[in-house]
């Protein structure tokens, strides 16, 4: 039924809590960060000895491989990517919150919540049925209002809690009314099964409503303008760890979720005529840069730059064509890895100052020169500055939107990116500003929130220099899902 | 798996961690060592590749790399067949002298690590552009040699008055930074020209690579026939990269001034390997054009062939007698460059224009390039050892001592032997094949143009040797003791290279019919003949006998005119006003720079203060406080959205469910 590795992590969520009783207090959250590191890891190692197995299988000719896309579309692929994505994120989370959150208490929580965020994140990725979709939704969906309420001392991240849980609950709301909307017309919940009887019926009113409902529901937490209000609050409030594994995956994971289940729907739905989408994208991308443009707050204009950067993913929905959701998915795997460096760059410096203002970083640049350089690269990539992955992905969200006759989307993608050139150029030049003297005193991030953030930037130039091997996943990935509700 | 499989990876691959390598240690030696080292790696790796050559087959190493949404997959992958094979050695072969030979001579210099890194970078991306199996990739290698280039041109940037070069007085003087500088911006020029012709084919190909490029050349140059003129716009976009990059007519001017680098910079980047990259290339798509025009019937193709003839023999030419008329040893060097170099064009150009002459153009450019390799790195090594002994950069001012650098005076005289083409060195039978391949193409112009270059070249040759190693006044001040005053690490390089010319060269004819056996059999897999004219090759004694004799005319004039009688060549031409209008041609370079400046630099410059004053003023007001303004607005009037309040957070939602719903409902 489960995969092997999801078992471990759900294991690894169970366990977790208890180990209070085990581990005297004051070893406990090193306790729980090696334990929470050691479940990542084996999860994926064993992940991968699967997918190795697989390729062993069909290198001897045991699993056909007809197709173009090479021996990892030999077998089911659509969660690959986004296994990879939530298991690295996790991991390098886990690695970077050992120094980040060792003021913090409750830690067993924290990397319980942790592994059942990933968990739903996982089941749903491997969901073949409404159902289990929507059951793994809410299970990553409390799991991280938990998190971004984390810091139960701190009355802004309670505020920005109870507004992310309110609105993120009016989502699933929606998306169950949907879901049941959904069962009233075909009888089943099952991809397959809804496909087939979609197929059957001519039109139908109520699967538009239900399309909408959906969209409604997936898109506040993928944060579509204008549902996107409680994001920059939540981002802002949370640790940075948890922003950074938030903004990596927990939201596009809204985008994936719906671009399966819109998969289904698209047998009654020409999902490429609602031009709707398109607007939504770019009303995002405008949104998200020119909301940023003015912020002082470095994890806020993040926040906003995320909205932009869903925006820039919404392209491949609405043209919804192969090499759309490919790139697509291409661009949530490399926004996924930039925004965790800037994330994580942007808590060492909440670590050693103290603050998120950028007025007050000032040179920061000349005292902690390895986590700039690190916040720097993840920026240029955002930008989409050759040769790193924001690059590729920009470029081929480019050439998917041109190819499908909608290259105002690709214009508008340029322009946007010309304008959070803006912010993002802004965070450099202040970063590399002659030093405050504030700045005497301070000292380069310890080595422990270095290694994650250079870990992750190995990402963004390996995938810039070398995107071949994400783009034959993200693109086999794409296929599978535009080929769910077939049988 | 294969050695050859990963043969052409370690053989790129290598210089680059060497490159990485030299960062990281701080003692220059090791530096040394390391990227010499490196690119040893390549050579041996290169000279496992050599068995392929006879196997005429093309290996094409893939792996997917940038997928474009029309069109095959650009993959990083490797190209090995006879060409790159034979173009992988000489690279990595010479590339490891001249390394070895920069240990001596850098071990006084600044900037060592800078120097280092560049030049494992540089083989490395050599290595990488001639490899390539696409044209991304060799672009990527095309245009990280030319930034290798630029870099190490101004090695010497802060311009310290020893390094200057031009002059002497009255003339002006250049500084190494404007040199580089001016190399940078005349090579982009090509570059950005080549780019766009690259991009123009793959609109009609839908491929990068070569292979593809070559076999699907019928269906897709038919459908860029069907507007006139378009085959013909990338050809000659396509050719403006390559007169960049080889300093081919009419992008020659920044060559001479290459020379303000160390003197194996020049050796190695502006003599032995970049610059043949124009050539390479050109012998790369050699096949694509010929198919076309010979096989397909396509008449635009011609015009690759006609103008790569017409620039390489108005290079030969117009460089040789700049080259006659120079004073600076490194830049007398540079023009003879780009004179062969445009010897190899000559070849190619020739070899496309007509079937009976396309084996004898093709290889003898090949060989003439190889033999160019060998005896000019030689030479430059030797240009650099006399500037270091003498501390002079101009020929007439000071000499060697002949009895102190018996070594060098005899292998330069190799290598300037070889350069002129005298038999039994390696020069006589690659110009000789040239030479060939043009009459037999039926090209008198070509030929007559070729040998009177033939011409000129033993002159400023035998000016230039008799300058360096004159016996009488004005040896350069060694303090009266004869020990040598040569160094088996900077004499060892220079030794082998013109040995190799010699030993070539007496193994000439042999050497000679071996590649065109090589080209032969790579030629007839890739152009689409079914049986290959194999055409009477002229073995007449006609060719070799005029260039013996024009060799022997030329050599006896410049003995009389340079040796015998001494000539100061500024009281010859006061005497000689049609000599003196013709020095004063040749040493203001045909007036070409002068033309390039007063067109493209003094126009430019005499707008801009117009330009500033009307157009930029405004637009800078616009730009840089109208639209920053425009902008801050919006995202003040945005952010006023972001209420914080919770209730009016869940309006938006139910305003957005709302209005979705009448959009689609409705829609």
């Amino acid at each position: 039924m489960f995969t092997p590795s999801l078992i471990i992590i759900f294991a690894f969520s169970i366990v977790m809590p208890f180990i209070k009783f085990i581990v005297s207090t004051h070893k406990i959250h090193l306790a729980c960060n090696i334990l929470s590191i050691i479940g990542f890891s084996s999860a994926l190692i064993i992940f991968s000895l699967d997918i190795l197995e697989k390729i062993r299988l069909v290198l001897q000719n045991i699993l056909p491989s007809s197709n173009p896309y090479g021996i990892i579309s030999a077998f089911d692929s659509s969660e690959i990517l986004i296994f990879l994505v939530a298991n690295s994120l996790g991991l390098l989370t886990s690695i970077y919150s050992l120094k980040y959150m060792e003021r913090d208490s409750g830690l067993p929580i924290y990397y319980s919540l942790l592994f059942l965020n990933v968990a739903g994140i996982l089941g749903l990725a491997s969901s073949y049925d409404f159902f289990t979709l929507f059951v793994f939704w809410e299970l990553m969906c409390v799991s991280s209002y938990m998190l971004v309420a984390f810091r139960k001392s701190e009355s802004e991240s309670i505020e920005a809690g109870i507004k992310y849980t309110i609105m993120s609950s009016a989502g699933s709301a929606t998306i169950l009314f949907g879901l049941t909307l959904i069962y009233t017309v075909t009888g089943t919940l099952n991809f397959q099964g809804v496909a087939s009887a979609l197929k059957a019926i001519s039109f139908n009113p109520l699967i538009y409503v239900a399309l909408v409902f959906l969209l409604v529901g997936f898109g506040i937490k993928t944060a579509l303008f204008p549902l996107h209000t409680w994001l920059p609050d939540a981002y802002m409030a949370a640790p940075s760890s948890i922003s950074a594994f938030m903004s990596g995956i927990v939201t596009v994971t809204g985008l994936y979720a719906m671009i399966r289940s819109f998969s289904v729907l698209s047998y009654a739905v020409d999902i490429h005529s609602i031009w709707l989408i398109s607007v939504l994208s770019v009303l995002n991308m405008f949104f998200g840069n020119i909301a940023a443009l003015l912020q002082d707050d470095l994890k806020r204009m993040l926040a906003y730059s995320s909205i932009a950067h869903v925006g820039y993913m919404l392209i491949g929905v609405s043209v919804w064509t192969l090499p759309g959701i490919t790139a697509s998915l291409l661009h949530l795997f490399n926004h996924a890895f930039i925004k965790c460096v800037s994330f994580f760059c942007a808590g060492a410096f909440v670590y050693r100052l103290g603050t998120r203002k950028l007025a007050e970083m000032h040179g920061v640049g000349r005292v902690m020169p390895l986590t700039t350089s690190a916040l720097i690269i993840s920026l240029l990539s955002s930008i989409g500055m050759p040769p790193l992955n924001g690059f590729i992905s920009k470029l081929y969200l480019f050439l998917a939107s041109m190819n499908s006759g909608m290259l105002w989307l690709g214009l508008s993608l340029v322009i946007n990116s010309a304008i959070s050139a803006g912010y993002y150029l802004r965070i450099i030049r202040v970063l590399m500003a002659p030093k405050s003297e504030n700045m005497e005193k301070m000292k380069e991030a310890p080595i422990q929130i270095v290694v994650p953030i250079y870990a992750a930037t190995v990402f963004i130039i390996f995938f810039g220099l070398y995107p071949d091997p994400v783009f034959s996943l993200a693109q086999s990935a794409a296929s599978h899902i535009l080929s769910l509700g077939e049988g | 798996m294969n050695i050859t499989d990963f043969a052409p990876w370690i053989c790129w691959i290598s210089p680059l961690i060497g490159a990485l390598l030299t960062l990281l240690s701080r003692d220059n030696t090791v530096k040394g060592v390391a990227a010499s080292s490196s690119v040893l790696v390549s050579w041996i790796s290169a000279l496992l590749m050599v068995p392929m050559v006879s196997t005429n087959q093309a290996l094409n190493v893939k792996s997917g790399w940038i997928y474009l949404p029309e069109g095959e997959p650009t993959s990083l992958g490797m190209l090995v067949d006879s060409l790159s094979i034979i173009m992988v050695n000489i690279v990595s072969f010479v590339s490891f002298l001249i390394l070895v030979y920069s240990t001596w001579y850098m071990r006084r210099e600044d900037g060592q690590t800078r120097f280092w890194a560049l030049m494992s970078l540089f083989t490395s991306s050599m290595l990488l552009l001639v490899l390539a199996d696409n044209f991304i990739l060799f672009f990527i290698g095309w245009k990280m040699v030319g930034l290798c280039s630029f870099a190490l041109i101004g090695h010497y940037y802060r311009d310290e008055e020893r390094y200057w070069i031009g002059g002497p007085p009255p003339s002006p003087f250049q500084k190494p930074s404007t040199c580089a500088l001016k190399a940078l911006l005349v090579t982009s020029f090509g570059d950005v020209a080549m780019l766009s012709g690259i991009i123009l084919i793959f609109v009609y190909s839908k491929t990068f690579n070569f292979v593809t490029l070559l076999n699907s050349s019928p269906e897709w140059m038919l459908k860029m026939a069907q507007s006139p003129g378009l085959i013909l716009a990338s050809i000659i976009l396509l050719l403006l990269g390559v007169a960049g990059k080889s300093a081919q007519f009419p992008l020659h001017i920044w060559l001479p001034e290459a020379m303000a680098g160390p003197a194996p910079v020049s050796a190695l980047i502006h003599a032995a390997t970049m610059v043949k990259a124009g050539v390479y290339i050109v012998a790369r798509l050699f096949p694509l054009y010929y198919n076309t025009y010979w096989i397909v019937g396509i008449q635009e193709a011609r015009f690759f062939f006609q103008i790569v003839a017409f620039l390489g023999v108005a290079t030969a030419f117009l460089t040789a007698t700049e080259a006659v008329t120079a004073l600076e040893i490194k830049k007398i060097l540079a023009y003879s460059t780009m004179s062969q170099i445009g010897y190899m064009m000559m070849g190619l150009g020739a070899a496309g224009l007509s079937q009976e002459a396309t084996i004898a153009g093709y290889s003898g450019s090949m060989l003439h390039l190889l033999s160019h390799a060998l005896f000019k790195a030689a030479l430059f090594m030797s240009a650099g050892a006399v500037i270091h002994l003498t501390g002079s950069i101009y020929i007439h001012e000071k000499s060697l001592d002949k009895r102190r650098t018996r070594l060098i005076w005899f292998f330069t005289w190799v290598s300037v032997l070889s350069l002129i083409g005298v038999p039994p060195f390696s020069g006589f039978w690659s110009k000789d094949e040239v030479l060939a391949a043009c009459l037999e193409s039926g090209q008198i112009l070509l030929f007559s143009l070729g040998l009177l270059t033939a011409f000129v070249t033993c002159l400023y040759s035998i000016r230039m040797m008799y300058h360096v190693f004159r016996v009488d006044a004005k040896v350069h001040d060694g303090g009266g003791h004869t020990h040598s005053e040569e160094e088996p690490v900077m004499v060892a390089p220079i030794g082998v290279l013109s040995g190799l010319s010699l030993i070539i060269g007496i193994l000439g004819y042999w050497f000679k019919n071996l590649f065109k056996e090589i080209f032969h059999g790579f030629l007839s897999m890739s152009l689409r003949l079914e049986t290959y004219p194999r055409g009477e090759w002229v073995e007449s004694t006609l060719i070799p006998l005029s260039s013996i004799s024009v060799i022997a005319i030329a050599s006896v004039a410049s003995y009389f005119y340079y040796v015998k009688y001494r000539a100061d060549y500024v009281n010859l031409i006061v005497r000689n006003p049609i000599l003196e209008k013709l020095h004063k041609v040749f040493w203001n370079r045909w007036y070409i720079d002068k033309f390039y400046e007063s067109v493209f630099v003094r126009s430019i410059l005499s707008v801009r203060s117009g330009i500033q004053g009307k157009l930029e003023t405004s637009m800078d007001v616009l730009l840089n406080i109208g639209v920053p303004g425009i902008f801050s607005r919006m995202s003040q009037i945005l952010r006023s959205m972001q209420t914080g309040l919770l209730s009016v957070n869940m309006l938006y939602v139910l305003i957005f469910l709302a209005v979705m719903m009448i959009f689609l409902l409705v829609g």
